[in-house]
Formats: structure tokens, sequence, C-alpha cells
């Protein structure tokens, strides 16, 4: 008989309970208990009142404070629009040093100030778009999306000039709402989410006698299903890698605070290692601030000088869907906390891209209208992610960044070029399965 | 018919072990909270269990009370510690019975080191019977917990509990060669005694060792 024989006869015959004697009943062990186990469940409840408090204030001021800007650049326009078509007048809002703009063969002249609003605005740039909405109108009609600055001077009173904000259409006010709307409602998609409640479980009266005993040499594969929910904010940086304007690009905009929903499913493997798979919208977002010098216009009679500068200040998005791929592994710190560690590549779907740029000659434009079709890219990145459970539940949060393996071009007639760098924070929800 | 009643079945026993599983929580939830009758009711479930394994270790009868009391009092002290994830209730709990078990028997300090260079003389067994052969449990058990202390835990160990050598060498802090040699004279102990008790059960025995 060989060895395993003998060792499986053995176990087999082994694995039934012995009747217990007399005298080993619970009253006769008077085996000492353990106190009950303390927890500072009011710090634990501070803490996680604090994290969300932050989190959720955090969420809301970004929010709000996109939405002002916003409404901000359109409430500036209505009134700047009526008091400069219908009054005809020039308002001193800012006074700036605008001496290095002279040219020496004005700079000693006396002038006089004349009404600009009157000044036709001369052609720079006969191949843009922006500028031929600005400049194929006469003054009244003038209509473009974006505010003009209309900067008098006068020559014989140095270091002073008549800043007049000109916007020439102004965004209405429902669309403004309804992107302020768009906002709130996501945020309220958060917090009401709620967890399911714990199931109610009885004391038990019985077990299975049948069990067998287990053998740690073949331990079970403690696998297992785990969704996710997360929202979360993002922050990204364009990191133009080609095209003339990049430079200027990079002191024209400014990191903002974008948006992203995502959905996963987690297969724990052993040993704390998993596999992922899941699917998230991505709104990255920048602000871009431009100030583009038009024209000089000398009106010799008077020798007034009269410098047109357009400022557009502009949100610039770029959405898309990505799958996000990966794995990586756990760690629990005691009992109910725990960090993940995971390593993801991103194939993604590029949706659309709105705002504006500059384009080769460094002027601005529409990027909607010169944008590429719709195209996937892929992305790799790693998440660092700190979670507490609760029963099959976590709720986590996370940092993540990723970078883009290849290079993404933004507009049609350019060289222009980027593979974005992007941070992320998000807040969620997991349910293990 | 017969479908239904399989099916029936099934649903029965995933509705047991689901019931059993979610209990099991409940009743360290209780525990946790300082709840005697939690405690009670784990001892109550676990004591036959607990006390096989002693058996099987070689604690003796006059001892396995003593026993019992330090291993229970260990189990709800460490029950904190307990994690639902990482393994089941009854496997968390042979490994705490086992180790203080051994624990218990370090002290008796047994000496293994003269076992260090020996070879294993590999001696065909003779003993033959089939394995899914049944014979009673509890003489089985009586048999076995004779076995000399020094091959007993190795025995146990590898045979019924599965560890593998590496951690059985670990266990006991023995050299691998060791624990295989204990391993090797404990099953021939063990042959040499089946035969004697279970000669006229087991019909198919070849010859004596």
């Amino acid at each position: 008989m060989e060895n395993s024989e003998f060792d499986k006869f053995i176990k087999s015959n082994t694995h039934q309970e012995l009747d217990v004697p007399e005298g080993l009943d619970w009253e006769n062990m008077n085996i000492p208990l353990p106190p009950p186990e303390k927890k500072n469940r009011k710090i634990i409840f501070m803490l996680w009142f604090g994290l969300l408090f932050f989190a959720a204030g955090s969420m809301i001021y970004f929010y709000a404070k996109n939405a002002n800007q916003n409404e901000a650049i359109a409430l500036d326009k209505s009134e700047k629009t009526s008091s400069i078509l219908e009054t005809e007048t020039i308002e001193k809002i800012v006074a700036q040093d605008f001496s290095n703009k002279l040219t020496p063969a004005i700079s000693g002249d006396s002038v006089q100030i004349t009404n600009t609003a009157q000044i036709p605005f001369s052609q720079k740039k006969d191949n843009q778009k922006g500028l031929n909405q600005l400049t194929n109108s006469t003054t009244n009609t003038l209509i473009i999306k974006d505010s003009v600055k209309v900067k008098t001077f006068v020559s014989n009173i140095l270091n002073q000039a008549n800043l007049t904000e000109v916007p020439l259409a102004a965004i209405s006010k429902n669309e403004i709402n309804q992107l302020n709307i768009a906002s709130i409602q996501s945020i309220n998609a958060l917090l009401q989410f709620s967890f399911e409640k714990k199931r109610e479980l009885n004391i038990p009266t019985y077990f299975v006698a049948s069990e067998k005993t287990p053998n740690p040499k073949k331990k079970k594969k403690k696998n297992g299903l785990s969704v996710t929910f997360s929202f979360g904010l993002n922050t990204f940086n364009q990191n133009y890698q080609a095209g003339p304007q990049a430079e200027l690009l990079k002191s024209a905009e400014e990191s903002a605070i974008g948006n992203s929903y995502n959905l996963g499913l987690e297969y724990h493997i052993k040993k704390g290692f998993f596999t992922s798979v899941g699917v998230s919208y991505q709104r990255l977002h920048r602000t871009f601030t431009f100030s583009e010098e038009l024209e000089t216009e000398i009106n010799y009679p008077a020798f007034q000088k009269t410098y047109r500068t357009k400022r557009v200040f502009y949100n610039n998005y770029f959405d898309f869907i990505e799958l996000n791929i990966g794995g990586g592994k756990s760690f629990s710190f005691g009992k109910n906390w725990g960090s993940q560690l995971a390593l993801n590549i991103n194939p993604s779907f590029k949706i659309k891209s709105t705002g504006r740029t500059l384009d080769d000659n460094e002027s601005i434009i529409d990027i909607e209208d010169f944008a590429t079709k719709p195209k996937v890219f892929v992305s790799a990145g790693a998440e660092v992610r700190l979670f507490y459970k609760i029963n099959s539940n976590r709720v986590f949060t996370s940092f993540g960044y990723k970078q883009a393996l290849s290079k993404i071009k933004l507009l049609n007639n350019s060289s222009l070029s980027f593979q974005p760098q992007v941070l992320s924070v998000t807040l969620g929800v997991s349910r293990d399965f | 018919m017969l479908t239904e009643n399989c099916l029936l079945n099934h649903f029965q026993i995933f509705y047991q072990i689901f019931t059993v599983e979610n209990n099991e929580i409940h009743l360290i939830q209780e525990c946790l909270k300082g709840n005697q009758s939690a405690f009670k009711a784990i001892y109550e479930n676990y004591q036959g269990y607990v006390y096989t394994i002693c058996i099987r270790y070689g604690v003796s009868v006059i001892e396995v009370k003593d026993s019992m009391q330090i291993i229970f009092m260990e189990i709800f002290k460490s029950i904190k510690n307990y994690d639902a994830d990482k393994s089941k209730f009854k496997t968390w709990l042979t490994r705490i019975t086992i180790n203080q078990i051994l624990m218990q028997k370090r002290k008796n300090q047994i000496d293994y080191a003269i076992l260090e260079n020996e070879k294993i003389n590999l001696i065909e067994s003779t003993f033959s019977v089939s394995v899914e052969e049944q014979i009673d449990t509890k003489i089985l058990h009586g048999i076995l917990s004779k076995m000399p202390v020094k091959y007993i835990s190795v025995f146990n160990l590898f045979i019924i509990d599965g560890y593998s050598h590496k951690e059985i060498a670990q266990s006991l802090d023995i050299a691998e060669n060791t624990s295989r040699i204990l391993l090797h004279r404990g099953r021939i102990w063990a042959m040499k005694e089946l035969k004697v008790h279970f000669k006229d059960t087991i019909s198919n025995f070849k010859k004596a060792l």
C-alpha cells in the first residue's frame, strides 16, 4: 500500500468528531472571557464626517467657482454692451501703463480723444474666422462671442489709458444656467447615493457537522467580485508636444478642475491580487485666457491712437470615455482599513473638445470649428486607493496619475498635438459579491 | 420530479451554508460586544471539534480539560483579529487549536536532535486496506493518540491537517528532513498498531510487518 493511500485511509476515518465526555460542558470549564472591545466610535465618526465634509465642500467649491466665472463674463458683457452702444460713452475701468506700446513718432504729440466706438475695425488677418467675425462688421452691429477691450490712448497723458471692456455678444443667461444645473445635478447624484441596508441575521443554533477538516496546504481560493462606483475630480496638463503656438499656449492656459464618473468590476484572485475592468467618463478642464492685440488706429488730424485688444477667457473641455483594464494588490491595515495599488492601461475614445485655442498663426480660434474627428488613444497610469470596509461594502478615496502614451492631434489644420497628464482624486463605494 | 428534488436539495444545502456563515459572523460580532451567550454558543458548537483535535495530537484525558480551557481562552482573546475575508472561522479556529497544542508540547521539550542526520530507510509497506474501508473512528482515534510523542505531531500535521514538511519544520523548529523521518516512523508505527487492532475487521491485510 502506498503512503498516499494510507494517508487517505487515515484521513477519511478521522474526520468525524468524537463524543465529548462529561465535565467539559460550558458551565464546568470556567473559561475567562475577554472584556468587550472598546471602540472609540465617536472619533471614527468624526474622522469620517470630516473627510466627507471636506470632500463634498471641495466639490461644491470648485463647481461654484467655475459657475461664477461663467456668469461674471456674461454680466460684464451685457452691461458694457448697453453702455457703449447706446450711450456711446467711454467708461474708465482700469488704468494701465501702456507707455511701452507707444511708437516714437507719436509719443510726444498732443492729441484729443475721439469717440472710439465710431472707429471702424480694420482687418488684420483675413484667414482667421474669429477676426472675421470681429472685423467684417460695423461698430454698432459688431458680433463676436468673446469680449473685446478697446484701449484708447492719449499720447500727452503718459501712463494712463481708458480701458473699456466691450462685449459684443453676451452669452445668454439660459445657457449659463443650464451649465450650472448640470453641475449641481452631478453633485446631488453623489450625495444621494446610499448604501444598501445591512441584512439582519439570526443567532445560530446549529452548525454543519459534516464539514471536512480544513487543509491549510490546499487553501481555498478566496475569489470574489466587487462592483465599484466613484466620482472624481481631476486636473490635467496638456503637455503640448508639437506646434508653433505650444509655448504661448503654456502661458495662456491654466489648470482647472474637471470631473469623472467611474464604474468598474474587480475580480479578486488570491493573496490580495486582483484584476479590474471598468469604464469611465472623463471631462478634463482648463481655462484659456489670452489677450490678442488686434490693430492700432491713429486718427491723424487729432493725433489720437487707439489700441484694440481682444481678451478671451474661456473654459476649455476635453471629453472622453475610457476603458480601464488593469490589476493590482490589496493591503490590509487592521480589520477595516486597507489600501489598493493598481496599474491600469486605458484605451480611450475622445468624444469632443470645446473651448478656445491658438492656431499656427497664434490667433484665437474656436476649437470645435477645427477639431479633429473623435478618435482612440491609449493612456496608462497608476492609482492608490485607501478604503474603509463596512461588512461587504467599502468606502474609498483614491489618488491617481495617468498619461497618454500617444500624441493626440487637437486641430485639423495645425500641427498642434498634446499628451495629457491627468491627476485625479476620487470618492467612491464598492460592494463585494 | 427527480430534477425538482435535486434542485430543492441543492437550494437547501446552499441556504444552510449561507445561513451558517452569516450566523458565525453575527456570533463573532456579539462576542466582540461581550455577549456571554455568543461565547457559549461558539464553545458548544466547536467543543467536539477541538476535543477531537486534542485527542488526535495525543493530549491525555487528564490534560484535555486544561488544554481546551487554554485553547478557548486564546480563541476568545483573538476573536477580534479574525477576518472573515481571509479564511473560514473553522479554519482559523483549527490553526489556533493546533498552535496551542504545539506550544504546550514544546514545553515538554521533545529532543528531535538525534534524528537530524538519519536517513530514511525506505521499507515497503505491507499494510493493505481499501481507502473506502470504514472503521470505528473512536477506536482509531484511541490508537493514534497513543502514538509516541515524537511522531504524533508530525503525523497529524502532515496526514490529517495537510501541512507541508516546510510548514511542519517551521512550526516545530526542526529540519525538514527530520520531519520526513518522523512521519515515516509514525506511519510504520500506525500500520503496525492498526494491523493488530483491526485484524478481524479489515479483510484484505496482506501480511504483518
